[in-house]
């Protein structure tokens, strides 16, 4: 099983209009663009599309996407219970991400708190903090993941494939 | 007004035994590198799945533009209101794109379609169709299969 890259790239456009609904417009491009090319095509397409539309664009997404090319049986899990990582950073703004269905043995006793002394977290929360691949993570403000403030498991409700339940 | 970089995302995608999906989220700096940014999804994914018995079935890379101010959209606009273009010639892979809330002066004034099908005459639709059917900076567009989209077969309005 490997990831591989989807055939195409999606570029999508997002809209607002004066009753602050949202709506956007999703163009493909072949898979195999490299990303700075289609970037260039982003912005190449905004005048041309803001042209044709009187809502206001708001800004847009190139999105490279890979699947896996073949999907096993997936053994028992929950994706609604998560692991639950806040942490700090550079501008001391608090961060969070989640990871869905925890296994037992990365948690503590309580079967709550995440168990940091557990290798497979320790090497997830280093690449966090540390940087992983020459890149440090960072926080929606750009400002980089320092440390773990907490991290623990909590039931939260998620989207089932196809039903849009989303949480 | 300016489209400004945010920080990219790396987005897990992952499903459980009963077909429930969920997203792990991670922001990296605006300003990496995207050989570097694909090396950090491909390295990450790994350590997430040692954590979980979800299956990551996937993963994106997030490359986000946003303007640096937002302003407000004139009234009369309606982003349900919007332009369907079909492309293709082989009736079993047309494909479509979308553009919300269509400039009406780009919607046929008079002839029986009037109201109904836009003006692809005009020069701004013109252009952006071009574009779509030859392609633009050095990329086509295509369908969800890869596959060019070709010429533009029809272009009308509708109303969600």
């Amino acid at each position: 099983m490997a990831l591989v890259l989807k055939p195409t790239i999606s570029v999508v456009f997002q809209f607002r209009d004066n009753d602050n609904k949202s709506s956007t417009t999703e163009i493909m491009i072949p898979g195999a663009t490299a990303p700075a090319t289609a970037l260039t095509f982003a912005a190449a397409m905004v005048p041309l599309i803001s042209a044709l539309t009187d809502s206001t664009l708001m800004g847009f997404n190139v999105i490279l996407g890979f699947r896996e090319a073949a999907v096993p049986v997936i053994g028992m899990s929950d994706i609604e219970n998560k692991a639950v990582f806040l942490l700090n950073a550079g501008n001391a703004i608090k961060s969070s991400l989640t990871v869905p269905s925890p296994l037992e043995s990365i948690l503590q006793a309580n079967n709550q708190d995440v168990d940091h002394a557990n290798a497979a977290v320790d090497a997830f929360e280093d690449a966090l903090t540390l940087g992983l691949s020459g890149v440090q993570p960072v926080n929606a403000s750009g400002s980089d993941l320092t440390s773990i403030y907490d991290a623990y498991k909590q039931n939260r409700r998620s989207h089932l494939n196809g039903r849009q339940r989303k949480g | 007004m300016a489209l400004v970089a945010l920080t990219m995302r790396v987005r897990l995608l992952w499903r459980d035994n009963d077909g429930a999906e969920s997203t792990t989220i991670v922001n990296i700096p605006a300003a990496t590198g995207f050989g570097s940014a694909l090396s950090f999804l491909a390295s990450w994914r790994p350590l997430a799945s040692a954590i979980s018995s979800a299956y990551c079935y996937g993963a994106d890379l997030l490359i986000r533009y946003a303007e640096n101010e937002t302003w407000p959209a004139p009234a009369g606009t309606d982003v349900q209101r919007e332009a369907v273009l079909i492309f293709g010639a082989d009736p079993t892979s047309l494909a479509a794109v979308h553009v919300p809330s269509i400039n009406l002066e780009y919607v046929l004034a008079s002839g029986p379609y009037a109201g109904i099908a836009l003006d692809t005459a005009a020069p701004a639709l013109a252009a952006f169709i071009a574009a779509l059917a030859s392609g633009l900076a050095g990329v086509a567009a295509c369908d969800p299969l890869a596959a060019d989209l070709g010429e533009l077969a029809t272009a009308y309005m509708q109303q969600l």
